[in-house]
């Protein structure tokens, strides 16, 4: 026990001694690495700082907001004061934001928009993202798309019958993108009727077992799968093969008798696509968003940010768009919005790595 | 055999006897020694320290609550929901009028309301676990995993999934304001800790929760009502996890469907390496906030040193069986 | 019998009480004179407890009424028992072992500070209560000690303690003296002499004989749930008392054990426990047809020696032959392969598992051996053979299916020995046989060993009682302090010569 105790000690001060050199330091919070975008986007940052000679604290919060704080206090305690963060909540940057701002620091917010708040705060606080919210409103594209090529796959009176698979109920993600695609339908002039919606908690196995459910449930009354992620896509896709809900020919784009959405262009998803069950996907580029807030926290800790900095290739907005809070004139010039990608038959191949 | 142990420990003079009989004390001195050097003595600083007594607070009144619960050998799985609900009713009632998206859009709440709300909120929980296991007779484990589902889609239903955000200041700064350099959170928890103590220690109530946990016979035909006493255990918990979920709603400014997730299991492992046994009967107020900041200062300080997420759970995992082993062949001794 | 009703200062009258399939209790009544001992006698299952526990409000009585001091009592609870002036010392220790004496004693009852509304424990108070109570009781117990920490007897005592701390006017103990020592009991009577001399009544429970006959006013017998009378204790004799118990005479209280000795079957060579303080290099051999007894005061080792025996402790030395051949025991598992079963002493902590039933109980140990296509459980035969053991012994249970916990304890022991039977052993070790068991369930137990011996089984029996010891063995091997001091055969198995030897090392 006592030499136990000996080595332990003898162990913590040579890892003491490893936090010598003088590097600037980068925080970055990042909201959940189980998340595949989360996980993607906290890798490039890791190849970002190793190449910029950038020490990365990066903490993982598991989806809890109350630990994100905590973080965000440890870090600022050792004397962080420019960070990357993926949160957990756009409601809670503001308070990060403020924490921030009172040791003079500031930071780029990710994945999540931040609120108008929270970039009103100081100068020194971004918007580095795609809002979930836009992946929906491409899905509602891609379906678009579908419906026109393929009218005779309606139901009369240009209606939709659709089955949702959702994430995690009250997970941003799951929440926004759902919302986007029935409104961005609903725009396009299509009556939406959602036969069945429940959630599969991101998880391929529950969502098979639901879409199990459901075609014995409403076989022949549904003309869609809408997913909010890949995972739950494929699961969708191997309880349509297993069922045989399929037909002869693929010139729709899929084997399937009714197209399956997901988000994320993951590889697998990617390579069922290539197998003609996946109908598409959607990209929220995790490069694209981590090279740029990135850029810009690196920038702010060497002192070389200016208003209209363009990061990672991206400029900032300078018309107030849409959404929140790229649509407030005063924190427009903060706003760096990384484009988002349909992934459909036309391009995929390009994403998939050899 | 046994009496001879006993009496050797009595023999054992001073400071050694105290230390064997305190192992969760020791676990937490050694880890926050090696801390210490880890960080060259960073981590004693008062900043450190204040971060650790905010990060902790909302946990410890969760450990507080299921810590009694234990002496009276139950548990309670329920509590990351309730306090979830908890969280999400109180900031419902505290959100600023002009909201757009807030539950009660134009209504402008005294600030009194969201606590009694929520407090209400978790005692009830709490009240009904108690039923459940006092007269329902059902297992702990299943009664409060039955309650911890049905919380969880209180709140979605609550909410409809959607966070609950834009908290006013005034609800905001009684989680996050300070008395001088303490913050108010840790006052909160002396406070909670004090009347925990004074229950246990001092009142013949106190004494039931342990009668009842090391001998449940013992105490039916001593007189006690077993039934009350396990309903009023439950429901003050439910009342402790109420007051954690207000505090955690004021400390973020927000809920949504995932704050507090998987806070029982912080909560019970806390109170497992303070020393109160699953066993039932045993355990002190002093040993579950030993145990929070024992689990707290393990958090604290692998953040501190930037630990790989994946790994701190492994290392978390690891120190909790070391620490519990302890304490196991400590008992097993006597 | 009933002379005055005033006289009593209880009286329970036509008491019902029934559990499923049983009437534990069919109309039975019972009188009891205030400053007097006295005796509730029955065997096992007889209803004695069952009627204690009516009284004390742990069970509702089906019908019938309880007058207490003159008055119909009615009890829901422990709670309201107390209160109306009637405590108990169970049968099982009920303290809470983690806390202190002093706790332990006022449960439920502590004094108390009050500041208006608010009440907090009086610990000072607490303490010397307990401290002047010990005092009047002569108990050396420290108030402050952790009574999980005392010796079992001691604990005892503090259940003594803590029953008369009540003031009660009637004092119920069901079976006090259980883990007494003779002078501790000598003690325990002299607290109820006190007791009845200031006007208590104590209802007295034991299945020791001598015991009734020297603290005992009155002695009420019941039998299978009915109340038989009551009679003033100098009317009755030992035997005349275990006739009304058991229904018939009892003038052969052991079988004729006529079994073959053969060959050599178990040979135990200087066998010496891991334990510093345990059984030191004893040997011993035991042939086929044989029973061994083995007997010695408490602390000789011989439980600690039988278990080795079957795997369940470690020995440091020593070796173990069955048939000749050494056998390498480490575990239970090792000990069934060589043929060799034991039934423990404590029935209801390491025998039986309560909420299973009959043939679960019956088949545990030997599933092994009733398993087809190396996966699945043959039922049926477990359940014939099951049947089969338990008719042998004449188990006596409403079904196979019938949870075991709602057997008596005689017949809960014969499932046990089916066990082990099952097992299709060659050595049988039997620890403490009878312990628990009423007067004509021990004689069963003592024909089926008598058989077993007969059918060439060899049985090792750990007893503590003298005449079982003696009325059942072939040869008695005595331990002292965890050594072997002699091994008695024929006429030299006396009383006298089995106290010498275990007393010897003293």
């Amino acid at each position: 026990m006592k030499k136990l105790l000996v080595l332990v000690l003898a162990l913590a001060v040579l890892a003491g001694m490893g936090f010598a050199q003088a590097k600037p330091v980068i925080g970055a919070l990042i909201r959940n690495l189980d998340e595949q975008f989360v996980a993607d986007y906290a890798a490039n940052l890791k190849s970002l700082a190793a190449k910029a000679g950038v020490e990365l604290k990066l903490l993982d919060s598991r989806s809890d907001q109350a630990t994100q704080l905590d973080q965000l206090n440890t870090l600022l305690t050792q004397g962080v004061k420019y960070f990357v963060i993926v949160p957990n909540q756009t409601e809670a940057t503001e308070q990060m934001a403020k924490a921030i701002a009172a040791k003079g620091g500031g930071a780029a917010f990710s994945n999540i928009q931040p609120s108008v708040a929270a970039l009103k705060v100081s100068k020194n606080f971004f918007l580095a993202s795609s809002p979930e919210s836009v992946a929906g409103t491409i899905q509602a594209d891609i379906i678009d798309n579908y419906f026109k090529k393929n009218p005779g796959k309606l139901a009369p009176g240009k209606t939709i019958n659709a089955l949702f698979l959702l994430g995690q109920l009250g997970h941003p993600a799951q929440k926004y993108r759902t919302e986007a695609v029935k409104a961005g339908l609903i725009a396009k002039g299509y009556k939406l009727n959602v036969i069945a919606e429940d959630t599969a908690n991101w998880k391929p196995d529950e969502a098979q077992q639901k879409m199990d459910a459901w075609i014995a449930a409403y076989n022949g009354k549904f003309n869609i799968v809408i997913t909010n992620n890949d995972g739950m896509a494929l699961g969708a896709v191997e309880s349509l093969l297993t069922a045989k809900y399929t037909k002869a020919d693929a010139a729709d784009g899929t084997i399937l008798k009714v197209p399956v959405l997901g988000v994320d262009a993951t590889q697998v998803a990617l390579k069922s696509m290539s197998e003609n069950k996946l109908y598409a996907t959607v990209l929220q580029s995790a490069k694209g968003q981590s090279g740029t807030a990135f850029a810009l926290a690196l920038a702010m800790a060497n002192g070389t940010y200016k208003p209209g900095f363009v990061a990672d290739g991206i400029k900032p907005e300078t018309k107030p768009g849409a959404e929140a809070p790229a649509n407030d004139a005063s924190v427009i010039g903060q706003c760096y919005l990384v484009p988002f990608e349909a992934v459909t038959k036309d391009n995929y191949k390009s994403y998939m790595t050899k | 055999m046994a009496a001879n142990a006993v009496g050797a420990l009595a023999r054992k003079k001073g400071i050694a006897a105290f230390l064997g009989k305190n192992t969760n004390l020791v676990t937490f001195v050694v880890l926050a020694t090696i801390l210490g050097v880890m960080t060259r003595g960073r981590s004693f600083e008062w900043p450190s320290v204040r971060n650790l007594m905010i990060a902790e607070s909302v946990r410890a009144f969760a450990a507080l609550g299921v810590g009694m619960i234990i002496i009276t050998r139950g548990i309670d799985l329920s509590i990351g929901y309730v306090v979830c609900l908890v969280a999400s009713v109180s900031a419902s009632f505290a959100q600023t009028p002009d909201y757009m998206a807030a539950l009660y859009p134009g209504m402008d709440f005294p600030i009194y309301l969201p606590f009694i709300a929520g407090i209400l909120t978790g005692g009830l929980f709490g009240f009904f676990n108690g039923v459940l296991v006092a007269y329902g007779k059902l297992p702990a484990f299943i009664a409060t995993l039955g309650t911890m589902s049905i919380a969880r889609g209180a709140q979605l239903i609550y909410t409809k999934a959607a966070v609950v955000g834009s908290v006013k200041d005034a609800y905001k700064v009684l989680a996050q304001g300070s008395v001088g350099p303490i913050p108010n959170l840790a006052l909160y928890v002396v406070v909670a800790a004090a009347i925990v103590w004074f229950l246990l220690r001092h009142t013949r109530r106190g004494t039931n929760f342990y009668a009842i946990g090391g001998n449940p016979v013992a105490a039916r035909v001593s007189g006690i009502n077993v039934e009350k006493e396990l309903v009023v255990v439950y429901t003050f918990a439910g009342l402790l996890y109420g007051i954690a979920g207000c505090l955690l709603s004021g400390r973020l400014g927000l809920a949504n469907a995932l704050t507090a997730n998987g806070m029982e299991l912080d909560a019970i492992a806390a109170v497992t390496v303070g020393g109160i046994s699953q066993a039932g009967g045993v355990g002190t107020v002093g040993g579950m906030i030993i145990g929070v900041l024992t689990l707290g200062i393990i958090n604290y300080g692998m953040t501190y040193l930037g630990v790989d997420s994946y790994y701190q759970l492994l290392v978390k995992g690891f120190i909790i069986l070391v620490a519990v082993y302890f304490y196991i062949r400590k008992y097993s001794q006597r | 019998m009933a002379d005055d009703r005033a006289e009593y200062v209880l009286e329970m009258l036509g008491i019902y009480k029934s559990f499923p399939g049983v009437q534990a209790l069919d109309d039975v009544s019972l009188h009891v004179r205030p400053g007097k001992v006295h005796a509730l006698m029955g065997e096992n299952g007889a209803g004695k407890s069952t009627l204690m526990k009516c009284l004390f409000g742990i069970y509702r009585e089906d019908g019938g009424e309880i007058i207490l001091k003159g008055r119909l009592a009615k009890f829901h609870s422990a709670k309201d028992a107390l209160e109306a002036g009637v405590s108990m010392i169970h049968q099982e220790l009920s303290n809470v072992p983690e806390r202190s004496v002093r706790e332990n004693i006022w449960l439920g009852r502590e004094p108390l500070h009050r500041f208006g509304p608010i009440t907090f424990l009086n610990h000072g108070k607490m303490h010397r209560d307990t401290a002047a109570l010990m005092k009047r009781l002569e108990m050396n117990i420290d108030p402050a000690d952790r009574m999980g920490g005392l010796s079992i007897s001691k604990q005892q005592a503090c259940e003594i303690a803590k029953a008369v701390s009540y003031e009660a006017s009637i004092v119920v103990m069901d079976e006090p003296s259980s883990s007494l020592t003779e002078t501790e009991t000598e003690h325990l009577f002299r607290i109820i002499r006190d007791l009845t001399a200031r006007g208590v009544a104590v209802i007295y429970i034991s299945h020791k004989m001598s015991e009734i006959f020297q603290i005992a006013d009155d002695v009420s017998v019941m039998r299978d749930g009915k109340m038989l009378g009551t009679w003033p204790a100098s009317e009755l004799d030992e035997d005349k008392l275990i006739k009304l118990m058991v229904g018939r005479d009892n003038t052969q209280r052991f079988p004729t054990v006529d079994s073959e000795i053969g060959e050599l079957r178990l040979e135990v060579r200087g066998l010496t426990s891991a334990e510093s303080r345990s059984f030191k290099d004893v040997s011993f051999d035991l042939r086929r047809g044989e029973i061994l007894g083995i007997g010695g005061l408490v602390g000789a080792q011989r439980t600690e020696l039988v278990e080795a025996i079957f795997g369940l402790r470690k020995t440091s030395c020593g070796e173990i032959l069955v048939n000749g051949k050494r056998a390498v025991i480490r575990s239970p598992r090792d000990a069934i392969r060589h043929g060799i079963g034991l039934i423990t002493e404590d029935r209801r902590g390491s025998g039986i598992f309560p909420l299973l039933s009959v043939t679960e109980n019956t088949a545990v140990a030997s599933l092994g051996s009733y398993i087809r296509g190396g996966l699945l459980l043959e039922h049926r035969r477990i359940e014939a053979e099951a049947r089969r053991f338990n008719e042998q012994l004449r188990t006596k249970t409403p079904s196979m299916w019938t949870q075991i916990q709602n057997l008596s304890g005689g017949n809960q022991q014969k499932v046990l020995v089916s066990r082990w039977l099952m097992t299709l052993p060659e050595i049988l070790i039997m620890d403490e046989p009878t312990r628990g068991i009423d007067v004509g369930a021990k004689f069963e137990i003592y024909t089926i060993m008598a058989e077993l011996a007969r059918n060439g089984k060899s049985i090792i029996m750990v007893s503590s009682e003298m005449h079982e010891l003696l009325g059942m063995s072939h040869r008695v091997m005595v331990l002292c302090a965890g050594r072997h001091t002699g091994t008695l055969e024929g006429p030299e198995a006396s009383q006298e010569n089995v106290m010498r030897l275990a007393t010897q090392f003293e």
